[in-house]
């Protein structure tokens, strides 16, 4: 083998040279081999300075007291001075604004801008340019894109289909909404771990959407694989990706090596990772009516309170109405089976039948016809005494006082595991999305209502379950709101989503206890992206047909026992749903019993119409009452209770006017409320909130050889002082205000860092991602810990004043130019910041300066994302269907879609970063591809066509000098030297013959503007 | 054994302007030729040292000396049935219509039945006595310059999978396809061309991940080419240009170059600023060549037949494999080209014939020529699908996907001649001796070209990544 002399290349300005193809760095790996080693290599690995505490040092003492009195700069300069170095000279004044902009809006100063700024001679002319700039609204839209690099933004899943991530551009005008608000770190912090569990979101002041909860969306920005052959497999890498993103972004380190093994080098041991993963297996996703969530929530809570007002009225107005009535029931019934079962009786002589006993002949005609399809319908009470043989023997009166209620038939059934009981209010946390089923499971004996003006009271609920309140049937999302894509998407969930417990499947046959119409989705392994061949069971639609009675259904998931899921159910159109009971067994339950059967032995007609006419009369007397809920009696009650409402025509004549004005105050009210809600609503991807769930500590990674528990935690390294107690459900709560803690040594240090980064193009840790001993050390330790106090203790975590603090120094204002040649071989790689670094714009910006030097851009914020400009060389299963416009509406780079399979060219060959993962240090790579773009993209030879017209209309009659001042300042804020005019109009000479007589002169300056678009002066601030 | 120097730049005649007289700014156009040929012969005199103003596609010195310089990749999607093809099984044959008398695998993509015999009849070929059959007549005749791998193996049963994982070691998150990491471990050899180029890639199954770059610098992604449709005219890339203005873009190179002289000269020292003023002209030169590649109008009579231009029937395939070629000749390290759909469920007998009669006498034919032109030397070929295809039949007259045993063949590039590794059982279901993973496989193409596959990493985030991740062995047996 030859030796290896392996040389550095580097790719970037400002960045440290990458070791290619080298093994690993020169600290050796640390083997640990008992859990007594690993708590001293964790003792030891803890010493390490980033999890240091944060100090607040006092700016140092330096020679040259004059340079600056701001405290950043005395950092800067002591460092200089102990090398025996100088600062730059000062940038001129057009370089630092060109400078600025790029840097809090990214884009360039107007010639406007420029003049203004010239013209400006107060002391404070630089503060003023800078508050002018952080309070655009181009500020939010710049830094969102940084921190999308971050998040792996993207607006497609990637892989094979490429299938949309519906709405995912929501979450991005969030970034832009948030930081333009300079919503504090902290908070925003919060909001991206959990949004969704705040007690109190911030709102849209004007719409009262929820703003925080869209910042849970992060967590789905990653890869989805439809059809992944090992599911729980695929679950482990997807979780990964977001553990990886969690620990890169918000704590600078990589805790995702901890994934098959203690970290090698930091204070991270596998158990920290799986405790990391247990937050994300605790969360699911959903597309969240983020716009509607909290005024629904609202209504929905003003709309109990009023349905709880009325029920006592409805129950006093409905027994008032029916208590003359209800010592005729036995009488009516007696009469009525008489009149079913002999033949002979008609229509006429049914009325002579009657008369003796002093029954209407209309009411006994409806019980007749009651009888008659409660014979056939055996939920219905009167089911029994309907099916009375017709010679049972009259005298031996047994009243059933005791027939087996609608208790669920479940409880305790050997081999029948319960994995949801929404019969019992208690048996599981009440997790269910929005409002259409209600605030809790209902129970026997709740009343009902519809949305029926004339008739407001269905009934009470005659058995307990999470029930769809028709009241919500009318939830919709807004036109053009995308559905997810998939099998999933087939119908919109949103805000109308009840969920069970996770579990983990035995066998995996589960039965749901249903009636009605339910959508089902069996959430194995989070598995989102359902599509293709594999998988699609675990989608199933339900319908229990007409019958008022619950039934069992049954969802085969045997392929997936061993696996861990919960399950999602939602309506389906305007169909009702009641679920009650979710269980594993291997046999389908048998259906739950009617509620009144015969007693055992058989009671005489007169008996059993004596028996329910008592217990009809004990119904009326609980409605009248407070309520019957929870009674002892309650089932057999509710039962009652709900036929007699149902059948007030057999007990009263007809509706008392007392019901009638109830009604109409109580319509009028819900009238009111429905008017209050937002049916229509946006939605946006975002986390919700599910079953604690501690994973397992996988060895070597592997799924299939789980370890120890690992009980979700922030990394050991961080929680030791303070154990996490988890209040309910994930703990994202807990573990967000955690992480924000100010005792958290990393947190405030990683986001000041990545800011310096972003205003001096290299980190003050240049690693921006990694604070871990793979990382590189401060180069100015003190100053990053003094800029981190001043964040958190002084400057309430606010971005926007520590952009203002760094731009607003002298090290910033420094030119770029060494001030002499001694200084670049003491400090090649500028780490000393002895003077500002040249850089060249990211991809987004070079495109956004090109049309707003050309007079092109749009300057719309937000919205739905402008198609990729479809070529030939953007090929590909997922292809869009439609492209966009070549110059994608002028709009901004960061409103260009973000397909993964079809990234933008003209992006990829300026650096964008493929979205898969954290990037908080972007390549900066120079290679003949991008000066092929320069020359040929054809956006470059349209926008200079569009900035040569210009020109032209904003310079009538100028000549070529006047016409040069006015591009140079355009395009790079200063007028252009004697040797480049002359140069420019040698150039323009050059090229007028070889246009064609048909080119007009704008074709001739626009390949000017072509080449000045293309100059280093364009694509590069100093 | 050093490189021989890159190809020089040049050949390609300035196109300014004739009747204009020389201005200044020509002037120092030329000074800026010089200026580039000075550098590039620096960079020649110091070959494989850091080239700051070549950036990552400077050519480096490999770990271990090379025994090939470039890869051609037939890359046959759909997954070609092993035992129908290249790994022959009597007792197949003799056992047809039982069941199995193993397990199957714990994982299938789908239920197949009994042991179904090969359609096709197979021969002895060469020197070697290598057993193939009738689906590859042209092919066999080359089998004393083949290598073939009986026992390469997966995890993914499914195309998408399988593909990732063949293209980049990874059959679930986003990594550098195996042409991206060559691409980047040894820069390219000729800087007017792509280092990685993909023909007619697969547009599903992994799609554009299959030739990504992933974390590795964006230039290193492959170069896609003819998107997956039959195409006739010259393939070419993204950016070239249409030829139109040439002469005003060389007005424009001019003004530039010296306006971005002014430009370093305001900022001071810049490696980086001056390497992108080399990087308009290299640019410039790059749109003049790559169409030239793409013209097979050079090329003679005899060629072209030997491609099978001359029959619709092998026509594209011939096409893409000339090409491939004549990319490698011209110095591009990694061109893979695919032809598909191999994936017969049903009709295997059908459709694997067609599908076999459009490659046979394209791959032979490139063997051939290489041979011929002394590429094979230091070319390495490299033939294979995804998977390969159950013994057991599926339907009536299909097979599914098999990724626990498949035969790939290596030829060229330092591999040897004439010769076979690994057993599979009797029916070619498992491989019974000499089981090579595609992270074995991987780790060997990269020890032919000088990279152990060990030391071939990158920093991301925190971690040192690996094209084998933590994996792979080089198969010492098939080394030349």
């Amino acid at each position: 083998m030859i030796c290896l002399r392996f040389p550095r290349v580097s790719f970037a300005i400002g960045m440290v040279a990458l070791p290619l193809l080298t093994a690993l760095p020169t600290r050796a790996t640390e083997p640990v081999k008992s859990a007594v080693a690993w708590e001293e290599t964790f003792a030891r690995r803890q010493q390490w300075w980033s999890f240091q505490p944060i100090r607040n040092p006092v700016p140092p003492n330096v020679q040259d007291g004059g340079w600056s009195g701001h405290p950043l700069d005395r950092f800067v300069l002591a460092r200089l001075e102990e090398k025996g170095l100088r600062p730059a000279p000062p940038a001129d004044p057009r370089t630092w604004l060109r400078r600025v902009h790029y840097i809090i809006t990214g884009l360039p100063p107007t010639r406007a801008d420029l003049h203004a700024f010239l013209g400006d001679r107060a002391p404070d002319a630089r503060a003023k340019v800078v508050d002018r700039l952080l309070a655009s609204p181009h500020f939010g839209e710049r830094w969102a894109r940084h921190w999308m690099d971050l998040m792996r933004y993207a607006e497609s899943r990637g892989h094979e289909g490429d299938y949309a991530i519906a709405n995912v551009w929501q979450y991005r005008d969030y970034l832009v909404r948030a930081l333009n608000a300079d919503v504090p770190y902290d908070r925003f912090l919060l909001e991206h771990i959990a949004g969704d569990l705040l007690p109190q979101p911030r709102q849209d002041p004007a719409t009262t959407a929820n703003e925080s909860v869209l910042a849970t969306g992060w967590a789905f920005l990653g890869e989805e694989i439809h059809s992944p052959v090992d599911i729980r497999q695929d679950e482990c890498e997807r979780i990964d990706n977001k553990v990886d993103v969690f620990s890169k972004s918000f704590l600078g380190l990589t805790v995702s090596c901890a994934r098959c093994h203690d970290h090698k080098f930091d204070p991270i041991s596998s158990k920290d990772y799986y405790a990391l993963t247990g937050f994300f297996l605790s969360s699911s996703y959903r597309q969240a009516r983020f716009e509607s969530m909290e005024q629904n929530h609202g209504v929905a809570l003003e709309l109990d309170a009023w349905r709880a007002r009325y029920r006592p009225q409805f129950g006093a107005a409905f027994a008032d109405a029916a208590r003359p009535g209800l010592g005729q029931i036995a009488d009516y019934l007696i009469a009525a089976r008489a009149g079913l079962q002999d033949a002979s009786v008609t229509p006429s002589n049914r009325l002579a039948t009657a008369r003796p006993d002093g029954l209407d002949p209309d009411r006994l005609a409806r019980w007749i016809a009651a009888l008659k399809s409660a014979a056939g319908d055996e939920t219905d009470p009167l089911h029994s005494f309907a099916r009375l043989p017709p010679l049972a023997a009259d005298p031996s009166i047994d009243i059933p006082k005791t027939e087996t209620g609608n208790s669920p038939p479940i409880s305790g059934t050997p081999g029948v595991r319960i994995i949801a009981d929404f019969s019992d209010p208690t048996a599981q946390p009440w997790q269910s999305d929005g409002e259409a089923f209600g605030s809790r499971p209902l129970q026997p004996g709740d009343w009902l209502f519809t949305t029926d003006p004339q008739n407001p009271v269905a009934g009470l609920m005659t058995y307990g379950a999470a029930h769809r309140d028709p009241f919500w049937r009318k939830l919709a999302t807004t036109p053009g709101n995308e559905n997810d894509s998939g099998q999933l998407g087939a119908t919109s969930r949103a805000g109308q989503m009840l969920r069970t417990p996770t579990v983990t499947l035995h066998g995996g046959r589960l039965h749901y206890l249903i009636r009605g119409q339910a959508r089902v989705y069996a959430a194995v392994d989070s598995h989102i992206m359902v599509e293709g061949p594999l998988h699609g069971r675990l989608l199933q639609r339900f319908d229990t047909g007409a019958q008022r009675r619950p039934t069992w259904v049954t969802h085969d998931l045997t392929p997936y026992a061993g696996h861990r899921l919960h399950i999602e159910f939602s309506p389906m159109g305007d169909a009702d749903l009641d679920v009650l009971q979710v269980v594993e067994s291997e046999l389908k339950p048998a259906d739950p019993v009617p509620a009144l059967t015969l007693p055992k032995h058989a009671p005489s007609p007169s008996g059993l119409a004596q028996a329910i006419q008592w217990a009809a009369s004990e119904a009326c007397r609980h409605l009248a009452g407070d309520s019957i809920a929870g009674s002892p009696r309650t089932s057999q009650c509710a039962l009652w209770a709900d036929w007699l409402l149902r059948n007030r025509a057999l007990v009263i004549g007809q509706e008392t006017a007392e019901w009638t004005r109830i009604s109409q105050e109580f319509v009028a009210g819900c009238e009111r409320l429905a008017g209050q809600a937002r049916w229509e609503s946006r939605t946006a991807v975002a986390m919700f909130d599910g079953t604690g769930v501690d994973e397992n500590v996988l060895v070597r990674g592997k799924p299939s050889q789980p370890g120890a528990i690992a009980p979700r935690s922030l990394p050991s390294a961080f929680s030791a002082a303070t154990p996490l107690r988890m209040t309910a459900s994930s703990g994202r709560h807990e573990l967000g205000l955690q992480l924000v803690d100010p005792a958290n040594p990393l947190v405030a240090r990683v986001i000041v860092n990545r800011v310096w980064h972003h205003v001096f193009g290299r980190g003050l840790v240049a690693t921006v991602d990694n604070f871990g001993a793979l990382g590189e050390r401060p180069s100015h330790p003190e100053l990053l810990d003094h800029l981190a106090w001043k964040f958190g203790h002084e400057d309430g975590w606010s971005l926007k004043r520590l952009v203002r603090q760094l731009v607003l120094s002298e090290t910033f204002a420094q030119g770029s130019r060494p001030g002499d040649d001694r200084t670049e071989e003491l400090d090649p790689n500028n780490v000393l910041l002895h003077r500002m670094p040249v850089r060249r714009l990211e991809a987004e910006v070079i495109r956004d300066a090109v049309l707003a030097v050309s007079g092109r851009l749009n300057p719309t914020l937000g919205g739905p994302p402008v198609p990729v400009h479809l070529t030939e060389f953007v090929v590909g299963r997922g292809r869009p269907d439609k492209g966009g416009p070549l110059d994608g509406d002028g709009r901004r780079s960061l409103y260009t879609a973000v397909r993964r399979n079809f990234l933008p060219t003209l992006m990829l060959t300026f650096d964008t970063p493929t979205p898969f993962s954290t990037v908080g240090r972007r390549n900066v790579t120079n290679v003949p591809a991008q000066a092929l773009a320069l020359m040929n993209d054809p956006l470059f030879h349209e926008q200079a066509l569009v900035w040569a017209t210009r020109l032209l209309h904003e310079t009538p009659g100028a000549g070529v000098p006047e016409r040069l001042v006015w591009l140079y300042e355009t395009a790079y804020g200063r007028p252009p030297t004697a040797e480049e005019a002359s140069a420019c109009a040698e150039t323009l000479a050059e090229l007028k013959p070889l246009h064609g007589d048909g080119d007009g002169e704008a074709a001739v300056w626009g390949d000017l503007c072509h080449a000045l678009l293309s100059a280093n002066d364009f694509i590069y601030v100093r | 054994m050093p490189f021989p120097p890159p190809n020089p730049i040049g050949g390609m005649s300035s196109t300014s302007p004739q009747s204009t007289p020389i201005n200044r700014r020509q002037a120092l156009h030329r000074c800026a030729v010089g200026f580039g040929a000075l550098a590039l012969a620096d960079l020649v005199a110091r070959a494989g040292s850091a080239a700051p103003g070549m950036g990552p596609l400077a050519m480096r010195v490999p770990h271990v000396p090379a025994r090939a310089r470039r890869v051609i990749f037939l890359f046959m999607h759909g997954g070609p049935s092993h035992v129908d093809t290249f790994d022959h099984k009597p007792a197949l044959l003799r056992d047809s219509g039982k069941p199995l008398p193993f397990d199957k695998p714990r994982v299938q993509f789908s239920k197949t039945g009994n042991l179904r015999q090969s359609p096709w009849q197979f021969r002895p070929y060469g020197q070697c006595g290598a057993m193939i059959s009738d689906l590859f007549p042209l092919v066999g005749a080359m089998a004393d310059d083949l290598c073939f791998i009986k026992t390469v193996h997966g995890t993914n049963e499914a195309h998408g999978g399988a593909l990732l994982k063949l293209h980049t070691g990874s059959d679930t998150f986003v990594r550098p396809s195996i042409g991206s990491w060559i691409s980047y471990g040894l820069g390219t050899e000729n800087q007017n061309l792509p280092s990685f180029i993909t023909i007619n890639p697969t547009l599903g199954h992994g799609g554009v991940g299959n030739w990504s770059s992933a974390f590795l610098p964006a230039t290193h992604q492959g170069t896609p080419i003819g998107g997956g449709k039959a195409r006739d005219e010259p393939a070419g890339f993204a950016y070239l240009g249409d030829g139109s203005g040439t002469d005003r873009q060389r007005a424009q190179l001019d003004l530039l170059a010296e306006m971005n002289r002014d430009h370093l000269g305001r900022t001071g020292p810049d490696a980086e600023l001056e390497a992108r003023i080399q990087s308009f002209e290299l640019a410039f030169k790059m749109q003049a060549e790559a169409p030239g590649v793409f013209d097979l109008k050079g090329e003679t009579e005899a060629t072209r037949r030997l491609y099978g231009l001359d029959d619709p029937k092998t026509a594209e395939f011939g096409r893409q494999c000339l090409q491939a070629r004549r990319l490698s000749e011209r110095g591009v390290r990694f061109v893979q080209v695919t032809h598909g759909y191999w994936d017969q469920h049903e009709k295997l007998t059908a459709d694997h014939g067609r599908l076999a009669g459009e490659v046979d006498r394209p791959i032979a034919g490139l063997l051939k020529d290489l041979k011929s032109r002394g590429l094979l030397e230091d070319t390495l070929v490299w033939w294979g699908g995804e998977f390969g295809r159950t013994p057991t039949v599926q339907g009536t007259d299909g097979r599914d996907h098999h990724p626990h045993a498949f035969t790939m063949w290596l030829a060229g590039g330092g591999v040897k001649p004439g010769f076979s590794h690994g057993v599979t059982d009797d029916y070619g279901f498992y491989p019974v001796d000499e089981k090579v993973h595609i992270h074995d496989l991987h780790a060997t193409i990269l020890h032919l070209l000088g990279l152990e596959h060990e030391r071939l990493t990158y920093r991301f985030g925190g971690r040192d990544f690996r094209l084998t991740d933590v994996h792979g062995k080089v198969v010492e047996k098939i080394l030349g």
